[in-house]
């Protein structure tokens, strides 16, 4: 199997951008990972295109408007992972020697579509009697309080240091910090979880391109950074009463990817995770093996998830943080490491990283854990 | 007019000498229990299921006091996993003015709420509420 290298990244600031379309946001991603690699339009291809809410032919309407027509896209929709699930197509093909350059975008447009908290699908029965997606991870946080001793402010000090992190990052939707006492006194969602320990709705755009181990001899970056693994799953059916604080579908996903890297999770310097909720940053950092079961919250308040802390983990801000334009979101946490990596990453730089993981799940549908997760690990 | 509601249809539940019971699905090759019922076994693919009785009483396994909705919803209102000595886990919301506990144990009975008609009543939903209350 050929080699798969990331030499380009781009994207948008995240945030509400209600008077731009989401072709033109996707057209700013791709010219700006064009620019990034030092290649052209006509360099493409082939390119997959992550969305959940953008309609018909997203895909052909973004690279459109980047001018680029004509070749082979595929738009992948798969809930919150749609984004990283669009890299995992492209490096599946590459690793298949059926393409040299080719392109992984995420984009998506919510601000002049939704308001309030996302539902699940509404033929979903449980979405019928009122499970919102924050109830659903407000219910996971009761039984980490209830198992493992966590506290409120424990889970309020994650969406501190990622609103912190997001402080350091210029493309982040929020620009400001917020404290644990702030993150406490904010209006209740779903309890025991506060408004700024959920991830808001938000706009953006973020590209990739990825190409094989022999086009990188050719083209000779050298701030190319390599994928060594990229892993999907989905959720299995639930039976019986599983543990509700354990993230089968985030280990099954890391399990393969882990294998594939050739690495274990000692190995880890940094990750992204898909912190859509203060508590889910812990059961996924718990699910790829981390840390131990139930011991992360505490550790984050002792600060060992922050910038200089032994783990890094959302150095970007996370969803909380940087926001959570649906598609986008896999495809900015891979750009992260990739700045991290080449030590681009300036106010938040990681020093010395040498191996990055990013992980993203995301969806509900009845029955099943999580609809659909990635892995994706890079190294130097 | 009726709001139809999946999971609350006539052949989702049954009532027996003033009780409240969940009707599921049984797998007959693994015995796995499935609520709503369910055609084929998410364990082991088989075609052969019996329907099975859920309740009246189970165990609260986790909550949240939902406060921020969708508008078919009026909030705040509880909702809470229970835990059914017949090994399946469902979603039900709890009854008002009830402050939830994990491990308690709750029985099914009819309620109004969360839901909203379209006419700005209640719709009346399967509920839980605390056992000997
Ligand atoms: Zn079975």
């Amino acid at each position: 199997m050929n080699d798969v290298y990331v030499v380009g990244v781009g994207m948008t600031p995240f945030g509400k951008h209600p008077d731009r379309s989401a072709a033109d946001l996707a057209a700013e991603a791709i010219l700006g990972a064009l620019d990034d690699a030092g290649l052209r339009t006509v360099d493409i291809e082939a390119a997959w295109v992550g969305h959940v809410y953008q309609g018909m032919a997203m895909g052909q309407r973004g690279l459109g408007a980047a001018g680029i027509s004509g070749l082979p896209i595929t738009n992948v929709e798969n809930a919150c992972s749609s984004g990283s699930t669009a890299i995992y197509e492209a490096a599946t093909a590459l690793k298949a020697g059926a393409y040299d350059i080719v392109l992984a975008l995420g984009v998506e447009l919510l601000s002049t579509k939704f308001r309030g908290a996302l539902a699940p699908d509404e033929s979903d029965i449980e979405a019928q009697i009122g499970l919102t997606m924050p109830s659903v991870y407000a219910m996971r946080a009761r039984r980490h309080m209830e198992q493992y001793g966590t506290t409120p402010r424990m889970l309020a000090a994650i969406a501190s240091k990622n609103k912190f992190n997001a402080s350091l990052n210029p493309l982040a939707q929020f620009k400001k910090p917020v404290t644990v006492d702030e993150v406490m006194a904010g209006r209740l969602i779903a309890e025991p979880l506060h408004l700024h320990e959920c991830a808001p709705v938000s706009d953006g755009a973020a590209a990739v391109i990825l190409v094989s181990g022999k086009k990188l001899s050719q083209l000779g970056s050298s701030r190319a950074i390599r994928l060594v693994a990229s892993a999907l799953r989905s959720g299995k059916l639930e039976v019986g009463l599983p543990d509700m604080t354990v993230e089968d579908l985030t280990w099954r996903t890391a399990e393969a990817a882990y294998q594939q890297a050739g690495l274990g999770p000692d190995d880890v310097q940094m990750a992204e995770v898909h912190d859509c909720f203060s508590i889910a940053e812990a059961t996924r950092i718990e699910g790829l093996k981390l840390y131990p079961l139930g011991e992360y919250p505490a550790r984050v308040e002792r600060g060992e998830a922050g910038l200089g802390g032994r783990l890094p983990v959302n150095m970007s801000g996370g969803l909380l943080g940087k926001g959570h334009p649906l598609g986008a979101t896999g495809v900015a946490q891979v750009i992260e490491i990739v700045k991290q990596l080449r030590g681009e990453a300036k106010d938040r730089q990681v020093p010395g990283a040498k191996v990055g993981l990013a992980h993203c799940r995301g969806g509900k549908a009845r029955g099943v854990e999580g609809t659909a997760c990635t892995v994706n690990i890079l190294t130097i | 007019m009726e709001l139809k509601v999946g999971g609350q249809g006539p052949d989702d539940y049954e009532m027996d000498r003033e009780r409240l019971y969940l009707v599921g699905s049984q797998c007959s090759a693994c015995q796995a229990v499935f609520y709503p019922q369910q055609q084929v076994c998410a364990r082991c693919g088989s075609r052969e299921a019996e329907k099975i009785r859920l309740g009246p009483q189970g165990t609260l396994y986790t909550w949240s006091r939902v406060h921020q909705s969708t508008p078919e919803f009026q909030t705040p209102y509880v909702l809470t996993y229970v835990d059914f000595p017949q090994n399946v886990r469902v979603l039900v919301p709890l009854v008002d003015e009830v402050s939830p506990v994990v491990g308690m144990e709750v029985e099914l009975v009819w309620a109004p709420g969360p839901r909203l008609m379209e006419d700005g009543t209640l719709v009346n939903l399967i509920h839980v509420r605390p056992v000997n209350r």
